[in-house]
């Protein structure tokens, strides 16, 4: 028997995972990056052989998708990943049906490691630990004084916890019948406009100080996610016209479930909180919209709260109906789902939060970046060593949402270092 | 690094403009050094692809145009210039199989299989109606697929998760012409004959000596 057929393991998609393979084409990507800059330039052999050694850890990155006749599922692979030089479009194409290859990229270009992940994977928490990972191992086969420092993260999942389809594990069926709060029938406000050329991705990142925006917050007596969330939702409301203003608008937060629930789970975990705000109805003042906010995470950021999505999402797939029809049907209602979804929000902010790396490895690492795909507008925001990055995608050639929240931001008196990929004209 | 004093923030860029409001921005007075950046320059590799795209596009038009003019000019022989659509047709769905699914060759061979399994038994139909479609083309065709895949997957030395399934799918076809022997439309029953003796063949053999890679391989595929 051919060896490659021994012991060939296979994974359901998790929940969430489950959309992306239908929702994602050369528009939306459904492909998020996760960029290191260290002090150094990049050593294309260390990155490889790190590269080797963290796949060891996470056997789990090595697979593919494939098609089944009900689903999609993941499948072992004997791929092996190649490091390069960054030569593509940020977050271009990751998942092809027709071609078998692996679901994650790692590239470099001058101090910087770009590691770009399939979100049907993993989520931002998982694809972190890996990243992290790669980083530790890069770091101490590179610098002999790291030689002894274990390459450890602090982090006891065993391999079996890493594999965890939590949203099946936290599956309460007797609790599918409650349902969220009523839901608003009118349309959402979403920004439409001229888009770059070939599918582009416009990436605009500013870099801050955590303690001056901590300062800024607490004047408003809130977290930084909170009033990182009205200032976009105020830098939205800048651009509409009075005929938008009558639309509500509404910011998606996907919402991390580890701590919720209690996983460990290196595959995807998240939940969504949707924040609407309607300037036709409130004031639209920073300080209002700033207390409605932080009232919204309050009340969404709980695990009640959060489980009756879950419930209710999973109860959808455990429906023995859509369980037994053809994936070719099956993909038609979920493209169709997946399109109307995504009408119901104007902007998508994912905070990944602090990155913390071991002590010893924290000096050699300048900065850190998240940014993700996206047919609409979005911002993640991670901080690192003291300073947060706040990087915005947009495929639309218009910046105005990011320059009146960058100049929102520098009005206030916070110091912001912004940075953008290079487009030539034709390619705006 | 430079300064848009517009919107009062740093800039680091290679260019003169500041990427939120489009101002010319100008050379930071705190510091001199030059901050690389975090981004390369991506150039464009689909142009060339395009190019050869559009000759193909613009010489269909050309040769279906041309040839109804020329029908129409000579209608003795009734529309001749539709079957040349329909080849142009054909030949444009055989190539967008074999370019999308060009890195999966199995697949891609019984796509196209299906593709000229269709394509025959329609010309058959528009063509008279003799039933050459049924009595050589389709068991002469799924008997080749059935070798070419053999072919394929010892030189490419094929894991079980990759060609099972187009395999088996490859096998079942090869039983249909059971159909034509059982209906006693044939005026040849050799090839169908042999096809269909050849592809239980193929079939016992997965089943005898992949028989536990099939299971498996089904098992994933028909996952609930």
């Amino acid at each position: 028997m051919n060896k490659k057929n021994q012991k060939l393991q296979w994974h359901r998609l998790d929940h969430a995972a489950k959309i992306f393979p239908v929702a994602s084409n050369r528009s939306d990507t459904k492909v998020f990056r996760m960029a290191c800059q260290l002090f150094e330039p990049i050593e294309k052999e260390v990155l490889q052989n790190a590269l080797y050694k963290t796949l060891e850890e996470y056997p789990l990155f090595r697979s593919i998708i494939k098609r089944g006749f009900f689903w999609y599922y993941l499948e072992g692979s004997t791929l092996e990943p190649i490091v390069k030089e960054e030569c593509a479009q940020p977050c271009s194409e990751m998942f092809d049906r027709n071609v078998k290859r692996l679901l994650f990229e790692v590239t470099y270009y001058r101090k910087r490691i770009n590691f770009e992940v399939y979100h049907a994977l993993t989520d931002g928490t998982g694809a972190l630990l890996f990243f992290r990972t790669l980083i530790m191992y890069y770091l101490h086969i590179k610098y002999e004084e790291l030689e002894k420092v274990p390459v450890q993260l602090d982090y006891g999942a065993s391999a079996i916890e890493r594999l965890d389809d939590s949203f099946n594990r936290y599956y309460d069926k007797s609790k599918v019948s409650e349902r969220n709060k009523k839901k608003d029938p009118r349309r959402v406000f979403v920004y439409n406009g001229e888009r770059l050329s070939g599918y582009r991705l416009r990436i605009i990142e500013g870099t801050m100080s955590v303690s001056k925006l901590r300062e800024k917050a607490h004047e408003y007596h809130t977290t930084i996610t909170v009033f990182l969330t009205a200032l976009i939702i105020c830098s939205i409301s800048d651009e509409m016209t009075l005929k938008d203003i009558q639309k509500p608008v509404v910011i998606n937060i996907p919402v991390n479930l580890r701590p919720y629930f209690t996983s460990l789970t290196a595959r995807n975990f998240f939940g969504l909180l949707n924040v609407t705000y309607d300037f036709s109805r409130q004031s639209g003042k920073l300080k209002d919209v700033i207390t409605y906010v932080a009232e919204a995470f309050k009340e969404g950021l709980t695990k009640e709260q959060l489980s009756i999505r879950l419930n209710a999402l999973e109860a959808l797939e455990q429906n023995a109906f859509l369980r037994s029809t053809p994936l070719v049907i099956k993909d038609l209602f979920m493209k169709m789902g997946y399109s109307i979804s995504s009408k119901k929000y104007t902007f998508s902010l994912s905070n990944v939060g602090n990155i913390e790396m071991p002590e010893a490895f924290e000096k050699y690492i300048d900065m850190f970046d998240v940014f993700r795909s996206t047919d609409k507008q979005l911002a993640c925001v991670c901080s690192f060593g003291g300073q947060l990055r706040i990087s915005f995608t947009t495929p639309f050639v218009s910046a105005e949402l990011q320059k009146n929240f960058f100049r929102r931001l520098s009005n206030m008196g916070i110091d912001i270092v912004v940075e953008t990929n290079p487009l030539t004209d034709e390619q705006r | 690094m430079k300064y848009c004093s517009q919107c009062k923030v740093e800039i680091i860029s290679e260019d003169d403009r500041c990427p939120l409001c489009q101002n010319k921005i100008m050379k930071s007075v705190k510091e001199n050094e030059i901050q690389e950046g975090s981004f390369p320059y991506i150039t464009d590799l689909t142009e060339r692809y395009q190019f050869i795209l559009q000759i193909m596009i613009f010489l269909s038009i050309v040769v279906i145009v041309v040839s109804f003019t020329i029908n129409i000019i000579l209608h003795s022989k009734g529309w001749w210039s539709v079957f040349v659509v329909a080849a142009v047709i054909c030949i444009w769905i055989s190539l967008a199989i074999a370019f999308r699914k060009r890195k999966n060759i199995s697949k891609n061979i019984l796509w196209q299989m299906l593709l000229i399994s269709v394509v025959s038994l329609l010309g058959d139909r528009f063509t008279g109606g003799f039933g050459w479609s049924i009595n050589y083309v389709l068991p002469v065709l799924y008997i080749s697929v059935m070798i070419v895949l053999v072919v394929v997957n010892n030189v490419l030395k094929l894991a079980a998760q990759d060609y099972m399934v187009y395999a088996l799918l490859g096998g079942l076809f090869g039983i249909i012409p059971v159909i034509f022997l059982v209906s006693g439309i044939l005026n040849n029953i050799y090839p169908s004959l042999f096809c269909v003796a050849g592809s239980i063949i193929f079939l016992s053999a997965i089943l005898v000596f992949r028989g536990r890679d099939m299971t498996r391989e089904l098992r994933r595929r028909f996952h609930w």
